[in-house]
C-alpha cells in the first residue's frame, strides 16, 4: 500500500507539472490573442479547466499550497471566461506570475522541500493572491441577460454546464445565431466522425456543447446535438458540414414574447426541438414550417459511416480537428520505451541487410527465377515495411519546439521584468519538430542566450530612445527544418557584438596571436565568445557583448551533434544559429574505411564525396587543404588525426568526403567506401562519452562495433587548430 | 579504513569465517548456457539475492566472484556481476587511455572494455588461460573487464575483508581490501574507482 | 480469485485523480474498474459490457458529465445504473444540474477515500 502511495504521489507531480506548463502555453495563446484583441473561448475554457483539474488533484493529494493558488487563479480564470473579468494586460501578468508561482511550488511538493524556499515563495503567493481578490472585486454591472431574447428551453440549459451557458449568452449577445445540428453516428466510430464534423464547425463558428443520446431502436448508433454559435448564415453552417448527414435547426430569436407557439413537438427521438419553443414564448420570426423540415428528415436513418471516414479524411490536415484529437487521444510514453523500440527496430534493420545479401547472392547463384524471385519479393516487402516501422518511431519520438518555447518565452518575461526591460518576444515555427531528446537539451543553451541577450544585448530604454531606436527591445526566436537538420535563431535587437573589444579580449586572455590580428575574418573573431576560457561573468559584463558562458552553451549544442554559430552588428542586433539533426536515434551512415578502421559518416551532413589525386592536396601554413570549385577547405586524414596505428593508403587517389554544418565545409580523407547503410546510433556511455570526433557507436550487423564520426565536433576541431596554428 | 563497509559490529552466529558459498564448483552452480553463444549468465540472481548468501541481518556476508589478473587474484561482489561472456571482437576508441581496450556491443548495449592490467600496473602477456570478459553494473553504467580466468564464486562475512596492504602494487585507491582464505590472497577492487576512465563525464555534466 | 461482481466506470480526465479513486473503490471486494478519461471514452464503454456503477467528473473535454449523465438517465439500457458525480466546490451550480438530471449521488473533492468506499458501497446495495 505504501508503494502503491508513492507511485500515486509521484502520478500526482508528473501530472501538476504538466498542468502548470499547459496552463502557461494556454496563457501565452491568449496573450497574443489579446494583442490582436479577441480571445478564443477555448483557450480560456482550457485555461480555466487546467487550473480546476490543479486545485481538484492538489486538494486530493494534501498538496495545499498548491491548491490554494490554484483555486485562487481558477476563480480568475472562471471571471474571465465566464465574462465578469475584463481581460487586459495586468490581468495576464497576475495569471503569468500564478503559473511560475505554481511552479515553484509543484517543485518543492516533488522534493519534500527545506523550508527556507518556501519562505521565500510564501508572501509572493500572498501578494499575488490579493491581487486576484483585487481583480474580481471590480465586477461589471449585471446587464439584461442576452438569453432571453432566444427560444431555447429549459430542458436545454440544463445540460450545459454554467460554463457553457455563459458561453451561449456572449454568443446572443454578440448577434451570433444559435444552431442545433444534429448527427447520427455508429456507435463504435463515433469519435473520429464527431470530432471532425466540429472541426468543421469550428471554422465557421463556435462549438459550444455536444450532448450525446442514444436511439431506442438502435443500439449500434448514437445521436448528437451540437449546439454551435456562429455569425453566419445557415448555408455556410450546412456547407461546413459537408460530408456528413446532418440536420441543422436554428434556435430562433425571439425578441417580443407571444402567446400560441407553444404546441408543435416534433416527433424527435429526442425531446431537444420540440422543447425548444418553451411554453411562455409564443410568436416566432419566421413560420414554423422550417420546424417540419426539419422533422421529416429525422426518419432517414442512414449511418454515413463512409461519408463520415471521408470527411475525416478531409478534416485531418485541419488545425481544429488535431488539437481536438489530441486531448483525447495522446498517450504518455517514457522515452526509454522508446529507446528500446529504437533499439529493436535497429536490429530489425540488421536482419534485412542479412536478409537482403542472402537474397542477392541467391540471385547470382540461381539466376533471378522460381525461390531466388520468391526470396527477393519478399525481401523488398519486408524492406518497405520495416522503413515504415522506422519512420513511424523516429515520428513518435518527435515532438514540436513550442513546447520548450512556450517554456522559454515564460522565462524571458520574467527575467525581462526582473532586469527591470521591457522586452517583447517574437516566436515563429514553434511547430517543428525535434528528436524528443534533444529538444529537452536544448532549453538550458537556449535558455542561457535568451538570458545573455535580456541581460547584455538588449539595452535600457533611454540608450535604446538615444540610439533612435524603439524603447522596446524585441528578441526573436526562430526554427526552421532544413533537410535532416533544424535551425534555431536567437536574435535581437540589441548593442551587439564588439569585435574590437572581443578581439582585444582574446588577445589578452592568448587566445589569439598578435601576428595572426590581419588574418581573422569577423566571424572568427565573433566565434572567440565560444572559446573555453574567453570569458567570465564580471569581465564582459562590461563589454556589451555575451560571451558569458557561450563556451559551455558550444559544447552542450556540440553534444547533440550541432553547431552554433554567432552574427552580429556593434549597436544593431545579435543573432546566434543553432543547427542540429532531427534525431540523433538513427540515421543513415556512409560506411567508411581509415587507416585500416571502419567508421560511419552520418550521411546528412555529407555533402559530396570526390575522388582526387594525392598531389591536388595542398599545404597552406603546414595544414592540408584541397580546392572545392575555387573555394579552399580544410582536409583532415581520419587515420592521422585519430592517432591511429593502421597505415594510410598508398594509393595514388584518395577518396574525400566533404562533411558540413550550417555554411563551414570539411574534407575528410578515407581509404575506401564500404556503402551506405542506416544505423542506430548508441551512446559509448559515460566513459567515454567525452571523446572528441566520436558521437557513439553502432553495430553494422557482422557482430562488429563501428564508430560513429561527430562531424560537428571534427569541424569543431579543424577551426580551433587553425586557430591556434596561427596563433602560434 | 571507514571505506570498508562489512565491519558490522552487530555479526551474529555466523561471524565464524569465510566459506564456500556452496558446496559444488560454484561457477557451474551459478551459471548456465555455458555453451550458447559462449555466454554465461548468472543463472539466478534474482533468487540469490533473496537467500541466506544476501541476508545481513545476522552477520554480513556477500558473495564475490574471483578471477585472475596476472598471477593475482582479484575479486568483485557478485551483484555488481551482469554477465561473463568469452571475447568478443574489440573495437578500438582512438583518444582514450591505454587501459581502455575498446568497446563492444552485448545485446544492444555499446561497453567499455578495459584492462585493468595496464591500470593496476600488472604485466600484460598470454596467459595461456581462457580469457573472458566479466561485465560489470557500476554507477557509471555498465563496463567490461578482460581477465584471464574466472576462478570462483566465495562468501565472504564482511568482517573478513581486511585492509589493502600498501606493498601492493598500482594504486591501493583502487582496492577496497584483501580476503585470505586457503593460504590465497583475493584482491577486493573498489569498481566505482578501478572503473574510472580518465576524462570520462562527470556526474554534473549528465550523459548525452 | 474470483469473477468480478461488479464493475465500475469512472469517467475522468485527471490521470491522479483517476488513479486515486481506482485504487479506493478497487478496496471493495469483487469490484473491477474501467477507467476513460473524458465523455467519449465514457460512451465507447457503456455498452461494452454491464456496469454496476459510473463516476464521473463533471468538467471534462468535449463531452462534459452533465452530458454523459443525461445520457445515461435516457438510455433504456443505461438507465438504471447508479452515477455518483464527483466534482468540487466550485462547479456548485453544475453539481447542482447533475442531480437535477439524476444523477444518484455526490462527492466534493477533496474528499476522503473512505468515504468515497462508503457511497459506492451503498450504491452497489452492499450495506
Amino acid at each position: 500500500m505504501s508503494d502503491e502511495a508513492g507511485g500515486i504521489a509521484e502520478e500526482f507531480l508528473s501530472e501538476a507539472a504538466e498542468i502548470v506548463e499547459q496552463l502557461g502555453g494556454h496563457l501565452l495563446r491568449l496573450e497574443e490573442q489579446a494583442k490582436k484583441g479577441s480571445l478564443d473561448p477555448d483557450i480560456m475554457n482550457a485555461a480555466f479547466r487546467a487550473a480546476h483539474s490543479l486545485k481538484g488533484i492538489a486538494g486530493m493529494f494534501g498538496a495545499d499550497r498548491v491548491g490554494a493558488l490554484a483555486h485562487r487563479l481558477e476563480d480568475l480564470l472562471d471571471g474571465l471566461r465566464m465574462g465578469r473579468v475584463k481581460p487586459g494586460p495586468s490581468v495576464l501578468d497576475v495569471l503569468f506570475e500564478g503559473v511560475e508561482a505554481l511552479d515553484a511550488l509543484v517543485a518543492e511538493v516533488g522534493k519534500h522541500t527545506d523550508a527556507g524556499d518556501v519562505e521565500t515563495i510564501a508572501p509572493r503567493v500572498a501578494s499575488l493572491m490579493d491581487k486576484v481578490t483585487a481583480i474580481l472585486e471590480e465586477r461589471p454591472p449585471e446587464k439584461h441577460d442576452p438569453l432571453d431574447d432566444f427560444d431555447i428551453s429549459s430542458e436545454v440549459l440544463e445540460v450545459l454546464t454554467e460554463y457553457e451557458e455563459q458561453r451561449l449568452r456572449e454568443n446572443a449577445r454578440t448577434g451570433a445565431n444559435l444552431y442545433r445540428v444534429r448527427v447520427e453516428f455508429e456507435l463504435s466510430t463515433f469519435d473520429e466522425g464527431l470530432m471532425a464534423l466540429s472541426g468543421g464547425l469550428k471554422k465557421v463558428g463556435e462549438v459550444i456543447s455536444t450532448l450525446p443520446s442514444g436511439l431506442p431502436a438502435n443500439e449500434t448508433a448514437i445521436v448528437f446535438d451540437i449546439l454551435v454559435g456562429s455569425p453566419k448564415d445557415r448555408s455556410t453552417v450546412e456547407a461546413a458540414c459537408e460530408g456528413f448527414d446532418v440536420e441543422i435547426m436554428p434556435i430562433e430569436r425571439t425578441k417580443q414574447p407571444e402567446v400560441g407557439a407553444s404546441s408543435s413537438p416534433a416527433p424527435m427521438p429526442e425531446p431537444m426541438t420540440g422543447d425548444d419553443v418553451s411554453p411562455s414564448a409564443s410568436g416566432k420570426k419566421r413560420p414554423p414550417t422550417q420546424v417540419g423540415a426539419y422533422s421529416a428528415r429525422v426518419d432517414e436513418k442512414s449511418p454515413a459511416v463512409e461519408e463520415a471516414d471521408a470527411a475525416l479524411e478531409a478534416a485531418t490536415g485541419s488545425e481544429e480537428y488535431a488539437s481536438l484529437a489530441a486531448v483525447a487521444r495522446t498517450v504518455r510514453v517514457d522515452i526509454s520505451r522508446l529507446d528500446e523500440l529504437m533499439n529493436i527496430v535497429g536490429e530489425l534493420v540488421l536482419s534485412k541487410a542479412n536478409l537482403q545479401r542472402i537474397s542477392d547472392s541467391l540471385k547470382s547463384e540461381l539466376g533471378f527465377r522460381g525461390v531466388s524471385v520468391d526470396l527477393y519479393k519478399e525481401a523488398r516487402s519486408l524492406e518497405r515495411r520495416i522503413d515504415l516501422l522506422q519512420k513511424g518511431v523516429i515520428e513518435v519520438r518527435m515532438v514540436p519546439l513550442g513546447q520548450i518555447f512556450d517554456k522559454l518565452s515564460r522565462m524571458l518575461r520574467k527575467m525581462a521584468r526582473e532586469a527591470g526591460k521591457d522586452i517583447s518576444f517574437e516566436v515563429s515555427g514553434g511547430e517543428t519538430e525535434l528528436d524528443k531528446l534533444i529538444t529537452e537539451e536544448l532549453s538550458d543553451p537556449l535558455m542561457h542566450i535568451i538570458r545573455n541577450s535580456i541581460d547584455h544585448g538588449i539595452e535600457a530604454a533611454e540608450v535604446r530612445s538615444a540610439r533612435g531606436k524603439p524603447a522596446r527591445g524585441t528578441i526573436r526566436l526562430d526554427a526552421y527544418q532544413k533537410g535532416n537538420h533544424v535551425t534555431i535563431e536567437v536574435s535581437d535587437d540589441g548593442a551587439g557584438l564588439d569585435e574590437h573589444a572581443i578581439l582585444r579580449h582574446g588577445l589578452e586572455r592568448g587566445l589569439v596571436g598578435a601576428d595572426q590580428v590581419k588574418e581573422l575574418s569577423r566571424r572568427d573573431i565573433l566565434g572567440l565568445i565560444f572559446a573555453p576560457g574567453f570569458s567570465t561573468r564580471q569581465e564582459v559584463s562590461g563589454l556589451s557583448g555575451r560571451g558569458v558562458g557561450m563556451d559551455v552553451v558550444k559544447t552542450n549544442i556540440g553534444q547533440l551533434s550541432g553547431v552554433i554559430d554567432v552574427d552580429s552588428e556593434f549597436g544593431v542586433g545579435s543573432t546566434f544559429a543553432m543547427t542540429l539533426p532531427i534525431t540523433l536515434a538513427i540515421i543513415q551512415g556512409l560506411i567508411i574505411r581509415a587507416a585500416g578502421q571502419v567508421f560511419t559518416v552520418p550521411l546528412n551532413s555529407v555533402i559530396e564525396i570526390l575522388r582526387i589525386r594525392q598531389t591536388e592536396v595542398r599545404t597552406v601554413e603546414r595544414q592540408e587543404v584541397i580546392d572545392l570549385r575555387g573555394s579552399t577547405v580544410p582536409l583532415v586524414r581520419l587515420g592521422r588525426l585519430f592517432g591511429l596505428q593502421g597505415s594510410a593508403s598508398e594509393d595514388e587517389h584518395i577518396f574525400v568526403v566533404i562533411v558540413g554544418l550550417a555554411q563551414n565545409r570539411l574534407g575528410v580523407a578515407v581509404d575506401q567506401l564500404l556503402g551506405q547503410q542506416d544505423v542506430v546510433i548508441k551512446s559509448l556511455g559515460r566513459r567515454l562519452g567525452n571523446v572528441r570526433g566520436i558521437a557513439g557507436a553502432t553495430d553494422l550487423g557482422d557482430n562488429r562495433t563501428t564508430l560513429v564520426v561527430d562531424v560537428a565536433a571534427l569541424i569543431e576541431e579543424v577551426l580551433e587548430r587553425d586557430l591556434q596554428v596561427a596563433a602560434n | 579504513m571507514g571505506k570498508l563497509k562489512h565491519t558490522d559490529p552487530k555479526s551474529g552466529p555466523f561471524e565464524e569465517e569465510t566459506e564456500r558459498a556452496e558446496p559444488r564448483d560454484p561457477l557451474s552452480e551459478f551459471f548456465v548456457d555455458l555453451e550458447e553463444e559462449g555466454t554465461l549468465r548468472p543463472a539466478s540472481l534474482l533468487s540469490a539475492a533473496g537467500s541466506e548468501a544476501f541476508s545481513h541481518a545476522d552477520g554480513r556476508r556477500d558473495d564475490y566472484l574471483s578471477f585472475m589478473l596476472a598471477d593475482e587474484e582479484y575479486a568483485v561482489p557478485i551483484t555488481a556481476l551482469r554477465e561473463v561472456v568469452t571475447p568478443l571482437p574489440i573495437t578500438e576508441v582512438p583518444r582514450t587511455p591505454s587501459y581502455v581496450l575498446g568497446v563492444v556491443t552485448l545485446r544492444g548495449t555499446v561497453l567499455p572494455v578495459l584492462d585493468l592490467r595496464i591500470k593496476l600496473n600488472l604485466p600484460v602477456g598470454e596467459s595461456g588461460q581462457p580469457s573472458r570478459i566479466v561485465v560489470l553494473e557500476t554507477r557509471d553504467g555498465p563496463a567490461g573487464v578482460w581477465v584471464d580466468r574466472v576462478v570462483e564464486v566465495v562468501r565472504v562475512g564482511g568482517e573478513n575483508i581486511e585492509p589493502p596492504p600498501s606493498v601492493l602494487g598500482g594504486g591501493t585507491d583502487l582496492l577496497r581490501g584483501i580476503i585470505r582464505r586457503d593460504g590465497r590472497m583475493l584482491i577486493v577492487l573498489d569498481l566505482d574507482a578501478a572503473l574510472w576512465v580518465e576524462g570520462q563525464i562527470s556526474d554534473s555534466e549528465g550523459v548525452s | 480469485m474470483s469473477k468480478p461482481k461488479y464493475r465500475i466506470l469512472i469517467v475522468e480526465d485527471s490521470r491522479a485523480m483517476r488513479v486515486l479513486v481506482a485504487s479506493a473503490v478497487e478496496e471493495i471486494d469483487g469490484v473491477e474498474v474501467v477507467e476513460t478519461d473524458d465523455g467519449f471514452g465514457a460512451l465507447k464503454e457503456l455498452p461494452r459490457q454491464r456496469f454496476d456503477l459510473v463516476i464521473t467528473d463533471i468538467n471534462m473535454p468535449n463531452i462534459n458529465g452533465l452530458d454523459l449523465i443525461r445520457f445515461v438517465r435516457r438510455s433504456p439500457t443505461h438507465r438504471d445504473i447508479p452515477l455518483i458525480i464527483i466534482s468540487t466546490e466550485s462547479t456548485e451550480e453544475d453539481r447542482r444540474r447533475g442531480l437535477k438530471l439524476g444523477a444518484s449521488d455526490y462527492l466534493t473533492k477533496p474528499f476522503e477515500p473512505d468515504e468515497l468506499i462508503a457511497r459506492v458501497r451503498r450504491h452497489l446495495g452492499l450495506e
